[in-house]
């Protein structure tokens, strides 16, 4: 198994909305094992809430990044599913996550959210990142094995 | 062995009452592997984890745990409840306590390497310990079936 990283600030930051989406695909079995997030910017002096779930309807027309190998093997991303944008359409909001976490209004509060026998993403469907609330920009870093 | 877990945000506040309950199946137990929380409004909190005096009856639309692996086709049977028409009575004591500052965000996250047993019917809650109103919360647990 190879383990690989990423960390992007997000930019989807209304209710709702996705911010960040892992894609599955029947090539490969990916396990996401920690989400770090850090607030970036603040909201108005609002919390932001996040939360992780399978999305009702996974996007579409994705634009992916390549996940950073952890390991330094001469193997890269080969089947990169991690991506923030949608050319076609975004991921749907559930009813059911997960993880939810509230983050205070304040540059630099965080949670982390660690999963030691890994969280799974589905072959035919994905993992995403949703804004629970109206959020703050975020730093978000992703580890995961495929 | 299949783990599963789900998020909640709370829905009571009320001092000396269950703000969530974690329901095992009349068929299947669970192991609690880890249980953590933030605070939703600036509001000093204190609680506890515990198995009560007496369950939850009637569990106002309980929420099944997810699967954390997808490929498992077998679908989780442990619950969560945040209301019921008679609440859990209060754990005469408790696996772990906490209390929380005033600060949106604050909160923990309570692992259990080998997890707690909790046998079939049988439950788990997180009880207000403040003598006053405490933060609603965003939860989530992780259990082994």
């Amino acid at each position: 198994m190879s383990s690989f990283s990423i960390s992007v600030r997000t930019t989807n930051l209304g209710v709702t909305s996705p911010s960040v989406e892992f894609i599955g695909a029947p090539e490969e079995r990916i396990y996401l094992w920690q989400v770090l997030i850090t607030l970036a910017a603040t909201n108005g002096g609002n919390p932001s809430t996040f939360a992780l779930a399978q999305p009702a309807v996974k996007g579409s027309g994705p634009s992916y990044l390549a996940g950073v190998p952890e390991d330094q093997t001469v193997f890269g991303d080969n089947f990169p599913s991690f991506t923030m944008t949608w050319a076609s359409s975004a991921p749907t909001y559930p009813s059911n996550f997960f993880r939810q976490s509230t983050i205070d209004d304040v540059v630099g509060n965080c949670i982390v959210w660690e999963f030691p026998n890994g969280l799974v993403v589905p072959s035919t469907s994905s993992l995403v990142l949703f804004n629970v609330s109206a959020v703050g920009a975020a730093d978000v870093s992703f580890t995961w094995g495929d | 062995m299949a783990i599963f877990s789900l998020a909640n945000r709370t829905t009571s506040s009320t001092t000396a009452t269950a703000t969530q309950e974690i329901i095992a199946a009349t068929s299947q137990s669970y192991r609690l592997l880890e249980f953590g929380f933030t605070a939703v409004s600036a509001t000093t909190g204190m609680f506890g984890i515990g198995t009560p005096g007496s369950i939850g009856v009637t569990p106002t639309s309980p929420v099944t745990v997810l699967a954390e692996d997808s490929g498992d086709t077998t679908p989780g049977q442990t619950t969560t409840a945040l209301a019921w028409g008679t609440g859990p009575t209060v754990p005469t004591n408790f696996f772990r306590r906490i209390t929380t500052p005033a600060t949106i965000g604050a909160g923990t996250i309570f692992t259990f390497p080998r997890g707690i047993k909790i046998l079939k019917a049988k439950t788990l809650v997180l009880w207000i310990t403040y003598s006053t109103t405490v933060a609603l919360l965003d939860t989530w647990v992780v259990v082994d079936e």
